[in-house]
């Protein structure tokens, strides 16, 4: 364990830490967008940013990047960061106008207008932050890989090669689950899984044998299977609710037998 | 997989910058990247296509629509930029009708901005594929123009 | 033949130094893209062709850059024991002669640029010999661009075969490398770089040594080193030359390199756009690898190494490290957060090594003579050397190679030769898109990291752009702004998004709709972006914006003020370059058209909409316009003056103008306003209040009105009849005059008020002369110039003698002379500078040559002898040229050489000065050189509704640019006290011709004649004719009509 200080009081840290996990486990609140505790650091929001006035390199810095080191010090309101993170946060009200979990962000840290107005975001829709969460979740962590950033610059979008149906796309929903802004929409459908946003790109739900409750893709089982040794095959037929009742069932006699 | 695909996966596997090198060798044998092409070639390598894809919208040199016969290059450095290169480009543009990053519906010419191909002591600078023209006029540029129609 | 030891050196050696100094004559064509593009690739085949056909015993040979892009393409012939001569601007029209002549042993005379008989190339005890001979011809270090240079990279540049190992081998090739490998461990390699104080080259100039080291001590399994060469500032193309002209030179330095870090592989990353660079480098890693430099066992070592090219794909990004890397992995260049630095984790995850072409280009020498060596040049923070790439408005366009700490005075005039056609420079941007501009008054700065960063702007890898007064510097912040913005990854939110909105302020700046808050605007952006943004490209991409801020902000406030550009280059804000230009901006298209049509009276009144002197002027105005004309690119600006002149002589000649001379008139409005000085400025003034309908009353300390005009110019450049026909325009329309009006003594600013004058413009000009401070200036026969002048203009007699000599360089001191030969006598005006140095019209000083009017420069009046009270003669100190000040201009420095010129009179010229006791009384605040202090918007003084203008506010200066001050006031009180802006109402609605042709027409200049008489004296009759009609119709068809703009479907 290590010490660090922030906004003057001084707080125990594990060695080897990112600043910005550290002022999460101790309730210190700075916007952040890109950070997901499943995936590396990619410092593209620039939010989480503070600045470091003792035991490292001084300067403003993003947390998210930044590893704790016994004996650093931290402010996280002093007012330049303070400056720069309303102005980062009035872009980001002018680059997702329409989603309501930018502006709740926003409104939570003091910012509820936007000089910025004429931002060119055609290409990418009024709710996506380009924070990259969906990208490398399905890149790094899933190894799918289904979509990716296209184009560069203000033109940037996420998105399926061609902009077309996506053959490599299992229906995880996990870019929905980690996106911070709401930008991704899905649609469960009967048998089908309609992932809107990848250009409707539709999976074929598999039904639990026992509840008749669509519980996951087709190609997310497969997948599963893939990486994983050593998995009952039953478990590629039943839902979570099922699967549970299942090893209950089996686990329960045993104990109750007693 | 084409033939010609399957050459040039085996020209840069196994060395440095494999992926970026088959993409530039796939533009300058199809003239553009083609989906299918990439395909065969995400397959190769074992890298999603959508990382393809990603370098292909991301990298100015590589192209998702075929290019023209010819690509003039019109420089917008510093130095051609003060020596007047952006009314070569007007001039360029109104003459062929086109706007830069487009191809002339004959597909005889592809019309690009290119910061800087280092001959700024001729700005302004002017490529035509592969033939540099400096101190670049419209005036010039239509009869530099003429010479590459068929 | 694999090269493992010293004697296989030397054998590879012997080879090359057969080819480098055939035992024939050998021409090689530098064929640099550069060169290229101008034609040597034509020239090279031509050369090749007529050899054979002349079956001559010539051998045509490649070469690199030798730096001088301007004079490109360039040839060097070399002899056995003959000096190498460079020729220069050779086209293959020229090769037939080169061969013949060369086949005769000789050379083709008028191409020779210089010779090289010898260069100092650092590795050779005696450097590269060629021979001695030629004593006419200059050696190439005594031409000014290469004087001042230092070439240790670029030492081989354009003298070796780039395709051609051997003679890199010749030069002194590959021995450093063999030294570090066979006499030196890594370790040791290490330290002398470290010694020797390299810092990167490619901008960021962190200390290589120091990366190195970091690197080497990192364990891992595998270790890369990767040379940047994705060189993507515009502008710059140092490391193309380097990769082009000298590819070996980047190899060994990276094989050095990897022996000292321990590195497996390299990697060099180089722009696609850069092919011939890529051919050249993959020519090189061939013959590399085949003498053994490259792959096992190295020179007998344990050390493996080789080299890929990787090739970028058009993304400036690319060159910063953790996007490079990332390319090369095949993704995106999208920058990825540092630490890790990649020197810990970088390629693939292991430690890896980025230095720029140049970095890795100082090896070899480093290796070779020691770090002492290197270290003994540049400065204590700085070491080395660096080359930049000098292009933009500068006279002498290439590359430079100099030693740090030089100042950029010297790189831009000494180097540079100045700027192009006279233009004052004004500013040079470094390090690309990530620098600034700096402004000319600091080119005293020397060129070091440190120096550049502490006034606003960086080294970068080493562009060098020149610009001049025809650059807007809101433009160019434009335009660099539009480069990151579309360059920019989009990955962070600052760059991607802070970058357009910055670039949609300054389209809105340059489009007139400007406010001053965008500008508080732009700088709080910048600042957070600096600090916010990921990466390099987007932390410094605001830079640009911050030191044109810093350094230039009026230019941004007269777009936004003044919705003006003065350079002439945001088009929304203008009509034409001409009329931006003139003080009054006339609209010159409109009248050179109209006459085009031959309808002489709608010319007359467009002139006169903006002009109530145009025959005044178009005979005497300095026509700045002229400077900025197009067609002055192509064969010479259009005669703007002498068109003007001819449109209203004719008009003028017509009998009764009455009817003609009736421009609008606004109803009475009742105000009084009162102006001070019947001069350019106050009769301007009065002319446009008077047209809006206010009560205007001139007062005026002389007879007649016209200041300067009246009292200065002599008769013989402005005839009075005329002058008087146009004051009478002014006063038909109910100015009031009021001559022999000496305010402070007949009325003062109080009585004024009283009188019930809502405002007062003060235009009493600078009509005294500043007297000489030399002994002997109360002598008889000593006459202060404009005294003399306004003498003569009333019609004083004077005996100025045989012998007069005029002191200055102005056109008062110009007038003075013409009138003195007038008077019978000789003149010889004495000047402390140069001819092109006087700030009299060029016209003029021609005039007075013809005129039999002698000239002395450089040198400066010491005293004035006399001989019983009356001037004998004048005492002269020779000045001599000293060093450059910041305006790029040679400072006279006196010698200890005096002489005496006999003369019985002189007319002191040196400058004017305004009357400050009268503007004491005043009450208005002065400057410190004494004129009046106004607001430059408003032109108010410190006295409430005291305005001022024209020269009392400006020092002596153009008659255009007073009287645009007195329109300006017009306009501006105006609108003050009518509290509407009506200045436009006073237009008429003209129409003319908006068709132009596409080839530019007409044909060369046409001038008036001249007359032919060589002696003036007792002849005070204008002296240059007008155009004749034919003259000046032909003339009216060379203006290009730059107001007519192409119809814009879309911005491009």
């Amino acid at each position: 364990m290590i010490t660090v200080t922030i906004n003057n009081k001084k707080y125990e840290a594990n060695e080897g830490e990112y600043a910005l996990q550290v002022l999460k486990r101790e309730g210190i609140e700075i916007p952040y967008l890109c950070y997901h505790e499943a995936l590396s650091p990619y410092g593209a929001c620039r939010l989480c940013m503070v600045e470091v006035t003792g035991g490292a390199r001084p300067g403003i810095t993003t947390s998210c990047t930044l590893v704790v080191t016994d004996g650093l010090e931290i402010q996280t309101e002093a007012p330049e960061v303070v400056r720069i993170r309303k102005v980062l946060l009035e872009m980001y009200l002018a680059e997702a106008p329409g989603s309501e979990a930018i502006q709740e962000l926003a409104r939570k840290f003091g910012v509820e207008r936007s000089r910025f107005a004429d931002f060119d975001i055609e290409a990418k829709g009024d709710r996506c932050v380009l924070c990259g969460r969906c990208v490398r979740v399905c890149n790094e962590v899933l190894g799918v890989g289904a979509i990716n950033y296209a184009s560069r610059g203000t033109k940037s979008n996420i998105n399926t090669p061609w902009y077309g149906v996506s053959s490599a796309c299992i229906g995880c929903t996990a870019c929905a689950y980690v996106c911070p802004a709401g930008a991704i929409d899905i649609i469960d459908s009967g048998d089908e899984r309609i992932m809107e946003t990848w250009n409707r790109t539709t999976l074929k739900l598999k039904e639990c044998v026992e509840t008749k409750e669509f519980f996951a893709t087709e190609k997310v089982i497969d997948h599963v299977y893939s990486k994983a040794l050593d998995l009952p095959e039953d478990l590629k037929e039943v839902s979570a609710g099922s699967r549970m009742r299942r090893r209950a069932s089996e686990f329960l006699p045993k104990y109750l037998r007693k | 997989m084409d033939e010609k695909v399957e050459k040039i996966i085996e020209q840069h596997q196994g060395k440095p910058g494999t992926v970026i090198s088959v993409l530039e060798s796939v533009q300058e044998n199809y003239g553009y990247l083609p989906q299918q092409i990439l395909e065969q070639v995400a397959q190769a390598l074992g890298v999603p296509l959508a990382q393809l894809f990603s370098m292909a919208t991301f990298y100015s040199a590589f192209s998702l629509k075929p290019r023209g016969k010819h690509t003039i290059y019109a420089c917008l450095g510093t130095a051609c930029h003060v020596r007047g290169g952006a009314r070569v480009l007007k001039g360029v543009s109104q003459q062929i009708g086109v706007k830069p990053g487009d191809t002339t519906d004959d597909r005889q010419f592809t019309l690009e901005t290119v910061r800087c191909i280092g001959c700024c002591s001729l700005a302004p600078v002017v490529k035509v594929n592969e033939d540099v023209y400096g101190y670049t006029t419209t005036d010039k540029m239509r009869g530099i123009l003429d010479n590459y129609k068929e | 033949m694999k090269i493992r030891i010293f004697s296989d050196l030397e054998k590879a050696k012997g080879k090359g130094m057969k080819s480098l100094f055939p035992e024939r004559t050998k021409i090689a064509v530098g064929l640099g893209s550069c060169g290229i593009a101008a034609g040597a690739e034509r020239v090279y085949q031509a050369l090749k062709g007529e050899v054979e056909k002349q079956g001559a015993d010539i051998s045509v040979a490649k070469t690199g850059c030798l730096g001088f892009c301007g004079e490109e393409p360039l040839v060097n012939v070399t002899r056995p024991g003959a000096p190498l001569v460079v020729l220069h601007g050779i086209t293959e029209d020229d090769a037939r002669e080169i061969i013949e002549r060369a086949a005769g042993g000789n050379i083709l005379e008028d191409k020779v640029f210089c010779k090289v008989e010898r260069v100092d190339n650092f590795l050779e005890p005696k450097g590269i010999r060629f021979g001695t001979g030629y004593a006419n011809f200059p050696h190439y270090d005594e031409i000014p661009f290469y004087t001042k240079q230092h070439k240790v990279v670029l030492r081989e540049s354009g003298l070796i075969d780039p395709e051609n190992i051997d003679e890199y081998i010749a030069v002194g090739g590959y021995s450093a490398l063999m030294k570090a490998l066979v006499d030196s461990s890594p370790e040791r390699v290490l330290t002398i770089v470290k010694t020797a104080g390299l810092r990167g080259r490619g901008g960021g100039g962190f200390p290589t040594g120091v990366k190195w080291e970091i690197a080497r001590n990192t364990p891992a399994d595998k270790k890369y080193i990767i040379c940047n060469a994705d060189e993507g500032d515009p502008g710059a193309y140092m490391n193309r030359n380097e990769m082009e002209s000298d590819p070996h030179m980047l190899i060994e330095g990276m094989i050095i390199g990897a022996y000292a870090i321990g590195a497996c592989e390299g990697i060099i990353y180089v722009r696609t756009e850069y092919p011939l660079a890529i051919k050249r480098l993959e020519n090189a890693l061939e013959q590399a690898r085949a003498y053994g430099f490259l792959g096992d066992n190295i020179c007998n070592t344990q050390f493996n190494f080789d080299i890929y090219i990787v090739c970028g794909a058009g993304a400036f990004v690319c060159g910063e490290e953790t996007a490079l890397i990332a390319s090369i992995e095949g993704f995106p260049g999208r920058p990825r957060p540092r630490p890790p630095f990649p020197a810990v984790s970088g390629l693939y995850g292991k430690p890896t090594v980025i230095n720029n072409v140049e970095t890795w280009c100082n090896l070899p020498v480093i290796i070779s003579k020691g770090p002492e060596w290197f270290a003994d040049i540049g400065t204590e923070e700085c070491k080395g050397t660096k080359v930049f790439s000098l292009v933009g408005k500068v006279k002498n366009v290439g590359l430079v190679e100099v030693p740090m700490g030089i100042s950029l005075k010297e790189i831009i005039y000494e180097i540079g030769g100045g700027g192009l056609k006279g233009k004052e420079i004004k500013a040079v941007q470094t390090g690309g898109p990530s620098g600034g501009c700096i402004p000319a008054t600091l080119f005293d700065s020397r060129v070091d990291y440190d120096t550049l960063k502490q006034v606003g702007s960086i080294m970068g890898s080493g562009g060098m752009v020149v610009m001049d007064e025809d650059t807007c510097m809101v433009d160019i912040t434009k335009y660099f702004l539009s480069f990151t913005q579309e360059e920019s990854c989009g990955k962070c939110i600052p760059c991607r998004r802070g970058l357009e909105h910055m670039l949609g302020i300054l389209e809105d700046i340059s489009a007139g709709r400007g406010e001053m808050r965008h500008l508080e605007e732009l700088e709080e952006l910048a600042k957070v972006i600096n600090v916010a943004a990921l990466c390099g490209l987007g932390q410094t991409a605001p830079n640009p914006v911050l030191t044109t801020l810093r350094y230039f902000k009026d230019e941004y406030e007269e777009h936004i003020i003044q919705k003006r550009c003065r350079a002439g280059v945001c088009d929304a804000l203008f009509l034409a370059p001409c009329e931006n230009r003139c003080p009054l901006n006339m609209n010159v298209p409109g009248f050179v058209q109209l006459l085009k049509e031959e309808r002489f009276a709608d010319a007359y009144h467009l002139i006169l909409e903006d002009n109530p002197l145009p025959a005044v002027c178009g005979r005497v105005c300095h026509h700045p316009c002229e400077g900025k004309c197009r067609r002055g690119e192509v064969d010479g600006p259009v005669g703007i003056r002498d068109i003007r002149r001819f449109i209203t002589d004719c008009v003028y000649q017509a009998d009764d103008t009455r009817e003609l001379r009736s421009p609008v008139v606004f109803p009475e409005t009742g105000k009084k306003l009162a102006i001070i000085g019947a001069g350019p400025a106050g009769l301007t003034a009065a002319y446009y209040l008077r047209r809006l309908g206010h009560e205007v009353t001139v007062f005026e300390a002389y007879p007649k009105a016209g200041g300067m005009l009246q009292y200065g110019i002599p008769e013989f450049r402005l005839p009075k009849d005329i002058l008087q026909k146009e004051i009478n325009v002014i006063k038909d329309l109910g100015v009031h005059f009021e001559f022999n009006k000496r305010v402070g003594d007949d009325i003062t600013l109080e009585d004024m008020r009283a009188d019930g004058f809502a405002a007062v413009f003060v235009a009493t000009g600078t009509h005294q002369d500043i007297p000489l401070g030399v002994p002997g200036e109360d002598l008889d026969g000593v006459y202060a110039g404009m005294k003399f002048l306004r003498d003569v203009n009333m019609g004083k007699a004077f005996q100025v003698g045989k012998e007069v000599v005029v002191i200055g360089g102005g056109n008062v001191a110009i007038d003075c002379a013409r009138v003195a030969t007038r008077l019978g006598a000789m003149v010889t005006i004495l000047y402390r500078r140069e001819r092109k140095d006087m700030p009299a019209l060029e016209e003029e000083i021609h005039e007075a040559e013809l005129e039999g009017v002698s000239f002395i420069f450089l040198g400066a009046p010491r005293a004035i002898v006399g001989a019983k009270g009356k001037v004998a003669g004048i005492e002269v100190t020779r000045m001599k040229l000293g060093e450059f000040d910041s305006s790029g201009r040679r400072r006279p420095v006196p010698t200890e050489e005096i002489y005496t010129i006999q003369c019985n009179a002189v007319i002191t010229a040196i400058g004017g000065k305004a009357d400050t006791s009268v503007l004491e009384q005043m009450g208005v605040t002065l400057s410190r050189n004494g004129t009046v202090q106004v607001d430059k918007y408003t032109l108010q003084t410190s006295v409430p509704l005291c305005y001022a203008g024209g020269d009392v506010v400006t020092g002596p200066w153009t008659v255009s640019d007073a009287m645009g001050y007195g329109k300006n006031f017009a306009k501006i009180i105006d609108a003050q006290l009518m509290g509407v802006d009506r200045f436009d109402g006073l237009k008429r609605d003209v129409t003319y011709s908006m068709d132009v042709s596409i080839e530019p027409q007409g044909g060369k200049r046409n001038v008036a004649q001249c007359s032919s008489l060589t002696d003036y004296t007792g002849n005070f009759k204008e002296v240059v004719q007008s155009l004749s009609r034919e003259q000046a119709l032909r003339e009216a068809t060379r203006c290009l009509r730059c107001d007519v703009k192409p119809e814009e479907e879309e911005e491009i």
